[in-house]
């Protein structure tokens, strides 16, 4: 896969959400809005890691993510692709997109960041998209800073 | 610099910055060089005694007394229950009636002001949590969970006094008054740094407001379980915005509880 491909609609993607954006563990919309200055949502591709299970995926996204990042405590929320594209196209109206975006620098590499486009940056639509995600969240897993 | 400075028991309805820029008799008194009242002393800790001299700026110490008052009271003018801060044009006439031709521009005044507002923001934060803490009904739990917030947005931010918009949680704290909140929300905070709540109930519907400054808002109401093309209601407003929407859409008892 290239940078810039369609993440396919039947595959999932994790987003690494902040202590600051959880409430007792659940991660509420504030995870998932962009800002003028940070107009895509980072999300890392599940599958294009090619892991025996889910588990072993979480670890290898947050070893990734710990290179990069100074993480300690929050979650990562897992989601299918398509259903947050067809949320956002039903209910908003918006044409989103989540596509491949690997990371390779000297110090870190990042193969399966994939970003989600497309959406909106003013903070009325910015949240309005944060909830419909936050309402699509299919796994929570916690992220601790011993993890 | 030999005696500490010392505190006038000003009260929280403080002379400073009155609108009509009047000085009170107390500032006067003080200006004679000696405190007046019969209040409660408190001294400056945090201000180093030797500022002037570390600064190499020949500062009065009548100036630096003052400034001292300045950053330990803050200028208070509104009441408990309605705060409120001077504009800068009351202040620089509160100011210059103390020490006139004073040149407030120097690094010691910039030291001490970034002092002052530093302590005002802390001392109104905790104030504001306070009242909210004395909210019957959600007040212990949104004063726990908003303190936590603030602990877990400092970890996150190293360094960063003050993570959390004070003028978003002032705009909160008059939410859960004047829409007579009695369901804590789930709260977190934005990227721009405000709080936001959010209320969901067992049918899947959902209010999430983003607390700005000068109570303003930005709102979302949906249904997440609706069947079929359910769109989310979103925009930003003041009060009467919200009252409307919570009304029209039959959502306000999600926040108050009330059938």
């Amino acid at each position: 896969m290239a940078k810039g491909d369609l993440v396919p609609r039947e595959d999932h993607v994790s987003v690494y959400c902040k202590a600051t954006s959880l409430d007792n563990g659940i991660p509420q919309a504030p995870a998932f809005t962009v800002t003028e200055t940070n107009q895509e949502l980072s999300t890392n591709w599940i599958e294009f890691l090619g892991v025996a299970n889910r588990e072993a995926a979480i670890v290898e996204i947050l070893r990734c993510l710990r290179s990069k990042l100074r993480i300690r405590r929050g979650a990562l929320a897992v989601f299918n692709v398509g259903s947050v594209i067809d949320s956002l196209q039903a209910h908003l109206a918006l044409r989103a997109w989540i596509e491949h975006d690997p990371e390779h620098t000297d110090r870190y590499h990042d193969p399966s960041h994939a970003v989600l486009a497309g959406i909106p940056f003013d903070i009325p639509t910015a949240n309005a998209v944060g909830e419909l995600i936050a309402a699509r969240i299919l796994e929570t897993h916690p992220v601790t800073p011993e993890a | 610099m030999s005696s500490p400075p010392r505190l006038l028991p000003l009260g929280r309805r403080s002379v400073w910055g009155r609108p009509q820029g009047q000085v009170s008799g107390s500032w006067a008194d003080f200006r004679g060089g000696d405190a007046v009242g019969t209040g409660a002393i408190a001294v400056d800790t945090d201000l180093p005694q030797d500022l002037p001299q570390r600064i190499g700026q020949r500062t009065p110490r009548r100036a630096f007394e003052a400034m001292t008052i300045l950053v330990d009271r803050g200028p208070v003018t509104g009441t408990d229950s309605d705060p409120m801060e001077p504009t800068l044009a009351d202040e620089d006439r509160a100011r210059n009636a103390i020490i006139p031709n004073f040149q407030w521009s120097s690094p010691f005044y910039e030291y001490v002001w970034v002092q002052k507002e530093r302590r005002s923001i802390g001392r109104r934060w905790a104030d504001s949590i306070n009242r909210i803490r004395e909210r019957s009904g959600l007040g212990r739990v949104a004063a726990e969970r908003l303190e936590e917030l603030l602990r877990d947005a400092k970890e996150e931010a190293p360094g960063v006094e003050q993570p959390i918009s004070l003028g978003s949680l002032l705009t909160l704290e008059v939410f859960f008054r004047d829409f007579n909140v009695a369901i804590p929300p789930a709260l977190s905070l934005s990227p721009r740094g405000n709080l936001y709540a959010r209320w969901r109930d067992e049918t899947g519907r959902v209010v999430g407001v983003e607390m700005l400054e000068r109570n303003s808002v930005v709102y979302v109401i949906l249904d997440t379980q609706a069947e079929g093309r359910q769109d989310p209601v979103y925009g930003s407003g003041g009060w009467p915005r919200i009252h409307r929407m919570l009304g029209a859409l039959d959502v306000a008892r999600l926040l108050n509880g009330e059938r």
